[in-house]
């Protein structure tokens, strides 16, 4: 069976937990109890506050690589120009991108993590994801390395990805991932928007839900095609989304998102 | 209406060109296309790549466009390419 690792922060690893996820072991890990409830329901109050005020349409605060690899200054005055936003929403608490350098430095035994630089810019570390009644996010996985060859990010090797959800849906919700990584040959199953056909993936394939439950950091290896299903429900699912990956040859983690 | 298809760059063929393994067609193009289809870019939204076609380079191409995902409007046939205005098109991920 594939099944997510439960792991805490307290727990002696004699195994790199992030070994089994870079070598697909197993689907995720989940850190219980990684950030405090109390500031989880904060952060969540200043994000529906926020998106009342802004309604912004491409429902996330702070800036993701992908949607602007084609235009890379544009990219890099986004995350500027987002940071203040998104420090001002963990103003007065603990900023959990910070928890989760210090945390995954300490157990995943690295020997520094970082965020990614190019020349004197500096990427955006953090996106909080926004999901409404019956918003979800198709079929796909990201892979830097394929889909933005022109940032240096790209040269990083095992690209994981970290979730924190600081507050679900009340239905629905859950994050899908599928046991078949993706492959170039797959490429002719791309969807013209966003993701991938639901054909790309092999029949019989196993794969796992997982709910996002406040304040459970969930690490995956977001080659593997996952999918978030639909939102049900009047309640938003809010979540923070961050890659790291490995700069090749040594222990040492650069994030970006 | 412009005949619009979809794929990977599978190869770059000179300063200009590219060969695209075409995966998409639009529902509506007038003109049948082959899997695999030879492009010379006319304009590009590209910005890695130059404005000005001169000023292009296959290093230039190979860096910008290489397995890339993009989106090509077809202008004209020029004997065994198509000329083509290429932009990025889809994200398979964040």
């Amino acid at each position: 069976m594939w099944n997510p690792k439960i792991i805490s922060v307290n727990d002696d690893n004699s195994v790199d937990p992030l070994n089994l996820i870079k070598s697909g072991q197993i689907p995720a890990l989940i850190f219980k109890n990684f950030y405090p409830h109390e500031s989880c329901d904060k952060v969540s109050n200043r994000v529906e506050e926020y998106y009342s005020e802004n309604k912004f349409g491409d429902k996330k605060i702070g800036a993701s690589l992908v949607s602007l690899r084609n235009d890379k200054g544009r990219y890099f005055k986004m995350a500027d120009s987002n940071r203040t936003i998104i420090r001002s929403i963990f103003h007065g608490i603990q900023d959990p991108r910070k928890k989760i350098h210090s945390e995954i430095k300490k157990i995943a035994k690295i020997e520094s993590i970082d965020i990614a630089k190019e020349c004197s810019s500096r990427y955006a570390c953090g996106v909080i994801r926004i999901h409404n009644k019956e918003s979800k996010s198709s079929l796909h996985r990201d892979n830097v390395n394929f889909e933005a060859p022109n940032f240096i990010v790209s040269k990083l090797e095992n690209q994981v990805s970290f979730v924190l959800p600081f507050q679900s849906s009340s239905k629905g919700g859950e994050l899908e991932i599928f046991h078949q990584s993706w492959e170039p040959k797959d490429e002719k199953f791309r969807r013209i928007d966003f993701g991938y056909y639901d054909d790309v993936i092999m029949p019989n394939t196993e794969s796992v839900s997982i709910k996002p439950t406040k304040g459970d950091l969930i690490i995956i290896n977001p080659n593997f095609y996952h999918r978030i299903k639909p939102v049900l429900g009047g309640r938003l699912r809010i979540t923070l989304n961050m890659f790291g990956g490995f700069i090749p040859g040594k222990n040492e983690i650069l994030t970006w998102s | 209406m412009t005949d619009i298809i979809w794929g990977n760059v599978v190869k770059i063929l000179s300063d200009n060109t590219f060969e695209l393994n075409v995966t998409h067609r639009k529902d509506t193009n007038e003109e049948d296309y082959p899997d695999v289809q030879g492009i010379e870019i006319d304009k590009t939204d590209i910005v890695t790549i130059p404005v000005e076609a001169n000023q292009r380079t296959a290093s230039n191409l190979e860096q910008s466009l290489m397995n890339q995902f993009v989106k090509c409007e077809v202008k004209q046939r020029k004997e065994n390419l198509l000329i083509a205005d290429v932009s990025h098109s889809g994200q398979g991920g964040y």
